[in-house]
Formats: structure tokens, sequence, C-alpha cells
């Protein structure tokens, strides 16, 4: 575990619960990650990425009932890149485009979190 | 031939059937009685003084007779009425020859306008077509009456012994020829409306597979939605366990702290589940998870007013309420029993409405400022903030914890 490091990256976390978007903060700082926002919505998510430089997103695919698709293309846009978080198992509220993003089931595990956003961040796990 | 029917009445055509074969057989009978009579006045009396008359007659008879055994194949409808048919026709025909040889004008023209009338009784069968042949019968009768008063004697045998049974073997084959289309017809109507209830019942079928198949695609949907909510609940005790240890100096102030925030979610989970999930009024909320912290019944003066918390705020309010509750508990106003919470709350309609809530702690123990913000202050002052846009503000006052809470409010709320 203490081999992972994310050291120099900036993520954004995008959760519309408090508590979990809270935790998944102080998981991201364990690991030497910076976060550069929590928000709870896509409008506050683009207001976070005006802030200041973002080089990774985990995005909540249902945000308090609206869909985080809108935002996810926008980053595609932007070539930032991302993961999904997802409290349903299946892959039918993305369209076919996004499908191949990583995609992890709540209550989520993180070591498996911190790999993913580590390969998104071009880190060397090994290193 | 239809098979037998499903309510074990009779089954029209075939009585219908059965009825032709019996009027068959009877006419049978009465055309060997009419030959013999006509061999007997033919040969005995008669001794072939009218040659043509007795041709015509003798073939009348042979062609009913022969319709009589042509008819008897109850299948053949289309073909049996044909038949009939054409026995009238020359029956009509040989009555008028024999009339017309006879130097008979009455006789033979009563007996053409009503066998022209039973030929029409092959057409749609009526009561009045019947009692038409009935006078016909009878109108036969009588010229057979008189035939037999005027001399020569002979003559009525052999008009007895041809026309009567004719006459009764055509009515005969067109009654029962009558009573089969009728059958046919009830059977055709029969198997219409049988078609039609079954049409029904596949209707009615269709329909509750539809609601079937309705019913079925609202579980899978609940089923998924459920699922959604255990990941996202077991996600918040993950939040939650991990907060907490991380903010606790010791195991048993782990566990009670741990164990209060899950009991505070698991009652309002089961409260909502009654509610099936469309909310609980602030009220109900507080008495969920800011009850269990009474001492008696003046430590909480609740007033509220029934305003009403949807299903998404009803967690976070909770939980933050559950904070407030359990630091009450533990250094404020419900630590003692002389302390006091006052919970309030009033709808603000300037302009977007906005629900506001004061917790105001007072007969208290003396407040002190805490040392350092843990995660229940954090649940306090950043969770509402941060999943409802709303706006809190924590004081804690000489006099006691002084809460204020504003929260947008959905229009449908109140």
């Amino acid at each position: 575990m203490s081999t992972l490091s994310l050291r120099g990256a900036r993520i954004l976390i995008v959760e519309d619960n408090f508590v979990v978007a809270d935790a998944l903060r102080y998981l991201i700082d364990g690991y030497g990650g910076s976060v550069s926002a929590i928000v709870p919505s896509v409008q506050r998510a683009h207001e976070a990425l005006d802030a200041g430089r973002v080089d990774v997103a985990v995005l909540d695919i249902n945000l308090n009932g609206a869909s985080v698709v809108p935002l996810a293309d926008h980053l595609l846009a932007r070539g930032i890149p991302f993961v999904f978080l997802s409290g349903y198992g299946g892959e039918e509220l993305l369209p076919e485009h996004l499908r191949s993003h990583p995609r992890f089931d709540k209550p989520v595990e993180a070591e498996r979190l911190v790999r993913a956003l580590l390969q998104l961040t071009r880190r060397d796990p090994e290193s | 031939m239809l098979a037998a029917r499903l309510d074990g009445s009779p089954d029209p055509v075939e009585a219908g059937d059965r009825l032709l074969l019996d009027r068959i057989r009877l006419g049978g009978k009465l055309m060997l009685a009419g030959i013999a009579t006509f061999f007997v006045g033919e040969l005995v009396l008669h001794s072939g003084e009218r040659p043509l008359i007795s041709v015509v007659q003798g073939t009348n008879l042979a062609v009913v007779a022969l319709a009589l055994y042509f008819v008897r194949e109850s299948g053949r409808r289309g073909f049996n009425t044909a038949v009939g048919f054409a026995a009238y026709t020359i029956t009509i025909v040989a009555v008028g020859a024999v009339g017309i040889l006879g130097n008979d004008a009455i006789g033979p023209v009563v007996l053409m306008v009503g066998l022209a009338v039973i030929t029409g009784t092959l057409l749609p069968w009526s009561p009045w077509w019947q009692l038409l042949s009935v006078v016909v019968i009878a109108a036969t009768g009588i010229w057979m009456v008189d035939t037999i008063v005027e001399p020569p004697r002979h003559f009525w045998l052999q008009n007895l012994g041809s026309v009567a049974p004719t006459l009764a073997c055509t009515v005969f084959i067109s009654y029962a020829l009558q009573r089969q289309r009728a059958a046919v017809e009830h059977a055709e109507r029969e198997q219409c409306r049988r078609e039609e209830s079954l049409r029904e019942a596949n209707r009615r079928l269709e329909e509750e597979i539809q609601q079937h198949r309705k019913t079925e695609d609202a579980l899978r949907f609940a089923i998924r939605e459920l699922d959604h909510r255990v990941k996202n609940t077991l996600a918040t005790v993950q939040a939650v366990a991990d907060q907490t240890v991380r903010t606790s100096a010791t195991m048993s102030e782990f566990s009670e702290a741990f164990y209060g925030r899950i009991q505070a979610l698991a009652r309002i989970h089961t409260a909502l589940a009654v509610r099936r999930w469309e909310g609980l009024t602030l009220t109900e909320l507080i008495e969920l998870v800011v009850g269990p912290y009474r001492h008696h019944a003046g430590s909480v003066a609740v007033e509220c007013d029934g305003t009403f918390v949807s299903s998404e705020l009803v967690r976070v309010l909770g939980m933050a309420l559950h904070e407030l509750a359990t630091n009450a508990a533990k250094y404020g106003a419900l630590s003692t029993k002389d302390g006091r919470v006052a919970i309030s709350s009033s709808i603000d309609s300037n302009g977007a409405d906005r629900l506001r809530i004061c917790w105001s702690e007072h007969s208290g123990p003396p407040v002190r400022q805490p040392l350092h913000r843990g995660f229940g202050m954090k649940l306090i002052e950043e969770a509402l903030v941060y999943e409802t846009d709303g706006d809190v503000t924590l004081r804690f006052l000489p006099v006691g914890v002084r809460c204020e809470i504003q929260l947008p409010v959905p229009p449908a709320a109140a």
C-alpha cells in the first residue's frame, strides 16, 4: 500500500453525498494526492475546473438524480482522464462511448481506485 | 360435421339431420302407399283409358321417389336443396299437365298456385308460408273430394295415388330442408358467438399478460433501485466508519460515536421505508434522531408545524440533527435534567422558499468553545451546505449551543 503514491496529482471529486466525498478526499490525501475540490453537482464541477488545474477526476454517475455524462463529455473534450463511481451495477446509465472508462462500484476499494488514478496520471505504481 | 358440443346440449345440426332423415322415411312410406294406389287405379279401374295422364303421373311419382332417395345424405346441403327444388318444379308442371289433359281447370290452378307457394318455402321458411301450405293442402283435399263425387270414379284414385303423395313428400322435404338450414344457421351463429367469447377471453388474457409484464418491469426497477440504495448506504457506512476512526482518540470513543451514527441512519431508513421513501415531517425526523436523548418530556420542545422533508433531504438533515443531539447529550443541554432544547422551524417566503430550522439550547451547563473540529461538527456545518446549497450557522453561545439552518425547499414541499 505504501508503495502507491499520488504525489503531485490534482484530483477533482464529483460526488453528491458529502460523507462519501469527504472520505474520498481523506483517502486520496492519504496516498499523497491533492484534492482540488469535492463538488456535489456538474455545475460546481465546471466552476472547480475553471478555478485550477485538474489532472484526473472521480465521477459519481448519478448526482442526486442528474447524470454526470455531460461533465464526462466535457472532460473528454479537454483531455482530462476520469473514473466513474456507481451505486448501480449495470452500465445502462452510461452511453456506449463512455463504457470503456474505469468504473468502480460503491463502496469503493481504496487500492483499486488509487491504482486506476495512478495509471490515468501516467505514474508508475511500482516506482 | 361439428364435434360434440362443449356444454353437452344436442348439436342443432345433428338434430336437423335426424329430422330430415325421419321425414324422408315417412315420405318413402307415403310414396309406396301412393304408388300402390296409383297402380290399383291404373290397372284395375282405369284400364288405360287416358294413357298420357298415366304417363305424366307415373313419371311425377318416379321423380319425387328419386328426389327422396337423393336427399337422404344430410351432408350435401346445396345439392339437397337443388334436388328438392327440382322435384317441386316437376310436380307443379305435372299437376298442370294432368289438369289440362283431364279438362279440369280449377283443380290444377289451385294446385299450381299452392305449389308455387310451397316452392317459396324452400326459401326462408316463415309461419306465413307454413299457413299458406296448410291452406293449399286443404284446397287439394276439397278438389279430391270433388273428383270423388263426380264420375268417372276411378279418376280420384289415380289423383289420390299420384298427387297426394308427391305433394306431401315435397312439403316434407321442403320442411325438413328448412329446418336443417335453420339448424346450420343456428350452429353458425353459435360458432360465431363461441369464437367471439374466445376472442374476448383471449383479449382478457392478453391484458393480464400485459399487466404482469408491467408488474415485472416495476419489480425489476425496484430491485435495481434497491441495489443502488444498498450500495450507497454501504458507501455511506464505510465513509462514516473511516471518518469516525480518524477523529476518535480511543476505541470506546469510536464505538460510541460510530454506533450512534449507524443507529440514527437505521432509524431514518426504517421510517422512510414505512413511508415508501416519500419523506418525513420534520417533527417525525426530530423525534427519530433527537428523541432517544431526551431525559423527560420537557427536555426537547419541538415547534415545527408539520413541515415536510423530502427523502433526499432526510438523510443529511437527520445526520446533522443527530450530531447536534449527541453533542448536546455529551456536553450541552441534554447532558443534564434541567437543560432544554427548543427546535422550531418556519418557511421563509422571500423569493424562493427556504426552510429555516433553529436549534437552541439553554439551561444546560456552561458552554465552552470546542478545542478541535471533529467529524460531528463537520457534518453539522458542511454536509447540509454541500448537499443542499443551504446555509448553516453554528454558534457556541454562553447560554447554550445555537444552530440556525436554512435550506432551499423544493416547490412541492411545505
